[in-house]
């Protein structure tokens, strides 16, 4: 378990989200992929969190401040923040969906193109 | 005490205070039609008069004042200042416009009284007197210039007071634009010498360049004639002379304050000012005085036909500012501007006593008055005393100013000479301005009352003919004593002015040609360059002569009929009409300059050039732009994967091209 | 290294079950299926933060993402007429998984070729031993002790190894209090906004 196996593994994860939304038409499918990019954004997150210390923790190990600590886990906190966000759209998205079906008995994405030129 | 210019600028900005707080604070607060408006600009106008006869009594014992010029604007070298010339023409112009001015804001207490809009009227004249005496005392050209275009704009108001007559505002229209086209001349004029050299904007340092090599006779030519043009239109001499007579719709005050003493008199001033200049140039010289005798004649005999009376006093006042050029054009500097202070005074006598008789008969029409006499005498008597005046009787101040006027042309006198062809002109006018002037008093105050404006309205009713604004319900009073002491007032100037401000020889207290000596120890315009009029007795002989027998003309035909105008003539029918139409010049100016030849002709090319090119270039790039537009949106699928797709293409483009960079 | 090897072996199954399972949502044809999968996906990567020292996080991600989200998705699905087949492929399928695959290698370049400033990198020893482990200890008076980790459990990886919910606590109220409450607002937004819309086609 080193970085660059966890790096691969979240870009890993992302570009399968990526192809999840760029080839199905399903709405839901389509959250769904956006939820595994989110993962794997935060699984690269945390690993470097976890794997390169801040300069402030690295130079004087004994005698750390509070901001240093305090900012050496920033990654696990961004993590946190991205778990919310991705909660926040998931509930605005399934909102959407339901319009979405209200509005054309439909949630495939091929039959909203309005936006046809 | 005017070692500083503080009382001068003291002078220009009481009014103006007035003005402001007559239209921001009082208008609002007290309403449109508050008494206080009236009472405060008096109040101010009092403050600028008084200090005006200090600035002449201090002028009169120390010479001319020349302050510092303040920077005004800069660009680059080319500066402009700001500053006061107080010189012995300002001093002057000042205590007149002020007097006058103020004069006139007491008798529109009375006269203004029932007017809906008092404060607006007040608010207005505060400004219009202000600019006047802002112009006056200008120093630089171009701050002349802007208290020009100020006195042009307020007196556009103020013609327009009336805004909702159709009549007026049409006025008021055509005397701002018509003024505005001499005014073209002295911008140019402006740009003219500013591009010759920026210091010579400033008047002092103009006068002394005059005797520099660079300043040469083209370039006086050239920028006196600009300035011509301004004056010619702010004058209203001919041919920028047709929008006067119409100015005549607003209130009779205003008439009164600005075809006697301020702004058709800021056209003499402006020629005044730039004497030295024009007095190079033979051209300009003769072009001036040609353009005054001939308005002389010219606007005199408009008045003999017409019935309004505002109209006869318009029409002599364009005649008599067509004295004043002639005056300038002949080099006659201090005749010109004792003439545009005695005329001030007796021409503001009788336009106020004209708005008396419009107060009392409800009308300016002549035919209509009558038998005024009776009824209100001290209108009667003032009148009477100001068309003397005017006409140049013995010993009233008109008589005084005219004879220097036409002693000075008689100085060099030889049969058929540009001089004895202007004298002969002057002459013309004197029995002419004498005849016109008899023949309103005459219909206005003697025989029987003819109905006033009452009976106008019942006739014009009859013909169905559209009845103006102007038509009031008769009264059959003697004016109000405010309005009655301003006259009284002006008519004890008329009558005592000529005389004692500059009298022919010595009297105690007062030397001989005082006003002219005054007027010529301004070094810098006139150097020791100078020489006086003398009376010449012959010249005031024959020059009353003539207008007593004009007044005798009038008293024969309009009192006791003698003599009548053949019914029938041919001639004098055409004459009568080409008279009443003003020489046509309205219909040459609007009809066939303005309609047929700007209108339809110069303006329909750049409508073609408009339509066919400009429109098209428009619409061509309207519909490239259009025909674009459809070509990218064949890019818009409507797909979601595909926006997504394009995005992520970008992403990794961007990736690319940081990773080729950095490795 | 020995003792590293339990979690080595742990993490490998982990990440292949992860790939395997994302591979699986995205190509699922029965979209309640591919929901189950996610569901799979994101303990497993729960899991992987487990091993990574980010056990607050871990169980955010059980809590949030396998409690909530999952449940949103299965109630998503109730609008899908036809569950068994509905996934369908767009048209750009092809060309989508080039794309992708593409990105992925320009970002497994990227990371290998930079030069991350991560423990194996670090030379110099003392720092080195004083990244070894830390821990908090609330002292008598209350404030927070930092201690460096006397016993290592048989040898596990260097790294940083705080107690992670304790630091983030306190991070939250103190560097990131403004981000923080700014997450309030968009949860909040989100909240009203997702309850307006539906509110909206209601009235219809």
């Amino acid at each position: 378990m080193t970085l660059d196996s966890l790096l691969i593994l979240s870009a890993a994860v992302f570009c399968i989200g990526l192809y999840g939304i760029l080839s199905k038409t399903n709405i839901v499918s389509t959250i769904m992929s956006i939820e595994l990019m989110f993962n794997g954004i935060i699984i690269a997150a945390v690993s470097f969190s976890r794997f390169t210390p801040s300069a402030l923790l690295m130079n004087n190990s004994f005698d750390v401040s509070s901001f240093a600590l305090n900012t050496a886990l920033s990654g696990h906190v961004f993590g946190v923040f991205i778990i919310s966000i991705a909660a926040a759209e998931s509930a605005l998205a399934l909102a959407l969906v339901f319009v979405m079906f209200n509005k054309k008995s439909s949630v495939d994405i091929v039959d909203f193109n309005e936006l046809k030129g | 005490m005017f070692d500083s210019d503080i009382p001068v600028y003291l002078i220009i900005l009481s009014p103006i205070i007035s003005f402001l707080v007559n239209s921001i604070f009082i208008r609002i607060f007290f309403g449109t039609n508050s008494k206080i408006s009236g009472l405060l600009t008096i109040f101010t106008i009092s403050i600028s008069f008084l200090f005006s006869l200090l600035a002449l009594y201090h002028v009169n014992s120390n010479g001319n004042y020349e302050y510092d010029s303040r920077l005004w604007f800069s660009y680059g070298s080319f500066e402009i200042g700001f500053g006061i010339l107080l010189d012995q023409l300002t001093a002057i112009m000042l205590v007149v416009v002020s007097g006058v001015s103020l004069l006139v804001q007491i008798y529109s207490i009375g006269y203004m009284k029932n007017d809906i809009s008092y404060v607006r009227y007040y608010a207005y004249m505060s400004l219009f007197t202000a600019s006047m005496l802002g112009l006056v005392t200008s120093r630089n050209l171009v701050q002349l210039f802007v208290f020009w275009e100020l006195v042009g704009v307020t007196s556009y108001l103020l013609i327009g007071f009336w805004m909702n007559r159709p009549s007026a505002a049409k006025a008021a229209k055509k005397a701002f634009l018509m003024t505005r086209f001499g005014d073209f001349g002295f911008l140019f004029g402006i740009m003219y010498l500013a591009s010759k050299n920026p210091e010579w904007l400033d008047i002092p340092t103009l006068y002394n360049a005059v005797h520099l090599p660079d300043f040469t006779h083209t370039v006086a030519t050239i920028f006196s004639i600009a300035l011509l043009a301004g004056a010619v239109g702010k004058s209203a001499q001919f041919p920028l002379h047709s929008w006067l007579p119409d100015a005549m719709e607003g209130p009779t005050s205003v008439s009164a304050l600005i075809h006697s003493a301020t702004m058709v008199t800021a056209g003499v001033f402006l020629i005044a000012r730039i004497f030295p200049i024009i007095s190079l140039s033979d051209e300009s010289q003769i072009i001036l005085s040609f353009i005054g005798a001939f308005t002389v004649i010219f606007a005199a005999s408009m008045a003999l036909v017409s019935n309004d009376i505002k109209r006869v006093l318009a029409y002599s006042t364009v005649s008599q500012l067509g004295y004043m050029m002639l005056a300038l054009g002949i080099g006659a500097y201090g005749p010109a501007i004792f003439h545009l202070l005695t005329h001030a005074f007796f021409k503001a006598a009788l336009f106020l006593g004209s708005g008396s008789l419009h107060h009392s008969t409800g009308t300016f029409n002549l035919k209509y008055m009558g038998g005024m006499k009776k009824i209100m005498p001290v209108t009667y008597w003032s009148m009477l005393i100001g068309s003397l005046s005017l006409a140049g009787i013995f010993p009233l101040s008109g008589f005084w100013s005219k004879d220097e006027i036409l002693s000075s042309l008689f100085n060099d006198f030889s049969f058929l000479s540009p001089n004895s062809i202007l004298f002969f002109l002057a002459i013309i006018g004197v029995f002419m301005t004498s005849f016109y002037m008899f023949r309103a008093i005459f219909l206005a105050f003697d025989g029987e009352f003819r109905g006033g404006g009452t009976q106008e309205k019942k006739d014009l009713k009859k013909k169905g003919l559209v009845i103006p604004e102007t038509l009031e319900d008769v009264h059959k009073s003697e004016a109000p004593k405010v309005m009655l002491i301003p006259v009284l007032i002006l008519v004890f100037f008329a009558i005592f002015l000529g005389f004692f401000v500059n009298p022919v020889f010595d009297i105690p207290l007062i030397s001989k040609h005082w006003f002219s000596n005054l007027l010529f120890q301004n070094v810098p315009v006139f150097g020791d360059n100078v020489h006086h009029t003398d009376f010449k007795f012959l010249i005031a002989i024959i020059s009353s002569i003539i207008a007593i027998i004009g007044i005798m003309l009038a008293w024969a035909i309009y009192i006791k009929g003698y003599v009548s105008l053949p019914k029938n003539s041919f001639i004098i029918n055409k004459l009568k009409i080409l008279l009443d139409k003003k020489y046509f010049f309205d219909e040459i100016y609007e009809d066939k300059l303005v309609n047929s030849f700007l209108y339809n002709r110069l303006f329909k090319i750049t409508e073609v050039l408009d339509l066919k090119f400009l429109d098209n270039i428009n619409i061509y790039l309207g519909k490239f732009t259009l025909k674009i537009g459809q070509l990218l949106s064949i890019g818009q699928t409507g797909y979601l994967q595909f926006y997504a797709g394009g995005m992520i293409l970008g992403v990794i483009i961007l990736l690319c091209g940081i990773v080729l960079w950095n490795f | 290294m020995s003792g590293n090897f339990f979690i080595d072996i742990t993490f490998w199954v982990v990440s292949f079950l992860i790939i395997l399972g994302s591979f699986y949502v995205v190509t699922a044809r029965n979209i309640f299926r591919g929901a189950i999968g996610l569901s799979f996906v994101f303990i497993c990567v729960a899991i992987i933060f487990f091993l990574l020292n980010a056990e607050f996080l871990g169980v955010v991600q059980i809590l949030v993402y396998v409690g909530a989200v999952s449940v949103l998705i299965a109630f998503a699905v109730m609008f899908i007429k036809d569950v068994v087949d509905g996934s369908k492929y767009s048209k750009y399928r092809l060309l989508s998984a080039f794309l992708c695959s593409f990105l992925f290698f320009v970002l497994i370049f990227i990371s290998q070729v930079t030069e991350w400033n991560s423990m194996d990198s670090i030379e110099n020893e003392d720092a080195l031993a004083g990244l070894e482990g830390f821990y908090f200890e609330e002292s008598e008076s209350g404030s927070i002790l930092i201690k460096k980790a006397e016993v290592l459990s048989d040898g596990v990886n260097k790294g940083v190894f705080i107690n992670s919910t304790l630091s983030i606590g306190s991070s939250l109220i103190s560097n990131f209090l403004i981000p923080l409450q700014v997450i309030g607002f968009i949860l909040i937004s989100a909240l009203i906004g997702s309850l307006t819309i539906i509110r909206q086609r209601r009235k219809q």
